[in-house]
């Protein structure tokens, strides 16, 4: 191998990287800020709520500390944990079964042409048909039971992560085509190499979106099939009037959106570590 | 015009049946003619380049040089004539031929480590990669990099990677296209004297290379040969074989009265 006495360009890289460290500074007490900034809204929210909600008829609107109140009541008499599970099991599998089936789907259509000339149109046609409104015939083929709701589940989730993995799939470099031809790569390395990790973050994109539509998928599915879950106790509580308790599951449900959220970010950082630069 | 092409295209005719042998070369372009679509960007294209011969082909942009480089590399399909690497067509890529591009294709979700084992793993040499690797960062000064990704790095670094890529497979054919275009003037001077040394300090001494430039300072200061291509469709102009002695360096270069003879050759044969 050649050895060669090139100059080091050490300091000039020394000196990006204090750049940076200076910059992550910077970036940390604009952040503190933002958090701060958050806490005061929240607070805002809450104090003007727990006032207004005093002040009003407490079938029509409820206040922050009753919710509270209830839910304790709720925690104790265990209804909301076994509520919680009911739907969580169908988020979760659902959840899941439509992101497996989405990336699947999406990675073959968008790599594949004759599958993308076979599938593009009843994709589209799917994706733009509310869903709700086929809950009755998905009831008919698949009962009332946990199948239907996951099938219903599944089916709101698969459309954001089919439709940005092909797109992902779709917007591959070019460039980068023309290198991994130049060296000789297989198909089966192009995968792995190439359109897998260009698909990636599209796929991440995809499933948050999903997390979002997964949850309506529940209530809606909870809703319209046996009755079960935290949807259950919605429909319950509100023909009993017992508004406050209604809202317990509707937080409930926001928080989890909110963890499913967030952990998907932790998930994402760690997978897509090339992608930091914007955070 | 045509003081320059005519005699030449003659003497090509004349070299070719002096040495009709394809296997005297290592890469031998015989009256190629490359199209795009429907339109012709080279034709005519002869000439051969011995082993270890670094030949730099200098041209104004949409002379087709960058095609026929992707030609060599098996990127490019040939309508007439044969491009032979050892007296075989090339036809599709090769790993005897690794490539480095102008805009350095180095993976963004790899690590500069992986990016310079791609074609190894791909290829799938499983031994010794490591150190291959680790002796490249090394020449390359990158030894403090291997775990950064790529978007960490400036781009003089990029191309470092890019080159140490195509270095790492131990290639008998290195093509370069345009490879410090996208830097910045200093880069490209440091880039440039790297890229010397790196040749003539080769141990193996076998490794032929080809260099797409526009600069026509950078082919004098690192080709043994130099082939000025023109118009659309692209044609050669002129040949020529730089005879200033290495090892060069960008400084001393210039001090050789051969130096502004070929400059001023190659500035008629492009203004012509």
């Amino acid at each position: 191998m050649p050895k060669i006495s090139a100059v080091k360009p050490t300091t000039k890289l020394n000196v990006q990287r204090v750049k940076t460290h200076k910059r992550s500074t910077l970036l940390w007490s604009q952040r503190s800020l933002t958090w701060w900034l958050r806490g005061v809204s929240l607070l805002i929210i809450f104090v003007l709520w727990e006032w207004y909600g005093r002040t009003t008829n407490p079938i029509l609107f409820t206040y922050p500390t009753a919710i509270a109140q209830s839910a304790i009541e709720m925690i104790a008499d265990h209804t909301l944990l076994i509520a919680l599970t009911q739907s969580m099991s169908v988020f979760a599998i659902g959840l899941v079964l439509g992101t497996v089936l989405g990336v699947v789907l999406g990675l073959v259509t968008g790599r594949v042409k004759v599958m993308a000339a076979l599938l593009d149109i009843p994709i589209t046609a799917l994706y733009v048909t509310p869903i709700v409104a086929l809950v009755p015939i998905l009831v008919l083929w698949f009962g009332f039971g946990m199948l239907a709701k996951i099938v219903i589940v599944m089916l709101f989730a698969i459309f954001p992560v089919l439709i940005n993995t092909m797109r992902g799939v779709r917007e591959i470099d070019p460039r980068l085509v023309e290198v991994a031809r130049s060296f000789c790569s297989t198909e089966y390395r192009q995968w792995i190499d190439l359109v897998l990790p260009s698909a990636l973050p599209f796929i991440m994109t995809g499933i948050r979106l999903a997390i979002g539509r997964a949850l309506i998928a529940v209530v809606v599915a909870e809703f319209y099939t046996a009755v079960s879950g935290l949807g259950y106790l919605i429909v319950a509580n509100a023909h009993s009037f017992q508004t406050a308790r209604v809202f317990v599951p509707v937080v409930v449900l926001m928080v989890i959106g909110v963890i499913s959220t967030l952990v998907l970010e932790i998930i994402e950082a760690y997978i897509l570590p090339w992608r930091h630069r914007h955070n | 015009m045509t003081s320059y092409s005519t005699p030449d295209a003659h003497q090509h005719k004349l070299y070719r049946e002096l040495d009709m042998s394809p296997s005297a070369s290592k890469i031998l372009f015989d009256s190629v003619e490359i199209s795009l679509g429907k339109r012709l960007v080279v034709k005519d294209i002869s000439f051969r380049l011995k082993e270890h011969e670094l030949l730099c082909i200098v041209g104004p942009s949409g002379c087709g040089k960058t095609t026929l480089l992707r030609a060599v590399a098996g990127l490019t399909s040939v309508r007439r004539g044969r491009i032979l690497l050892d007296g075989i067509a090339i036809t599709r890529p090769t790993p005897q031929i690794a490539m480095v591009f102008q805009h350095f294709g180095l993976f963004p979700w790899k690590t500069v480590r992986a990016n310079i084992e791609y074609g190894l793993s791909v290829q799938g040499r499983r031994f010794g990669n490591e150190e291959i690797v680790t002796h490249l960062l090394e020449v390359m000064g990158l030894e403090d990099y291997g775990h950064c990704y790529p978007y960490e790095l400036s781009g003089g670094m990029q191309q470092r990677v890019g080159i140490a890529r195509a270095l790492a497979i131990q290639p008998e054919v290195i093509l370069l296209d345009e490879p410090f275009s996208a830097v910045d003037a200093i880069t490209r001077e440091m880039l440039q004297g790297e890229l010397i040394s790196l040749w003539e300090n080769q141990q193996r001494r076998k490794t032929t290379a080809i260099l797409v430039t526009h600069d026509i300072d950078e082919a004098i200061l690192l080709g043994d040969r130099i082939l000025v291509l023109c118009g659309s469709p692209g044609q050669v102009r002129l040949e020529l074989d730089v005879k200033i002695p290495r090892p060069r360096t960008p400084q001393a270069i210039r001090d050789y009265p051969a130096y502004s003879q070929l400059r001023r050759q190659i500035w008629e044969a492009l203004h012509a």
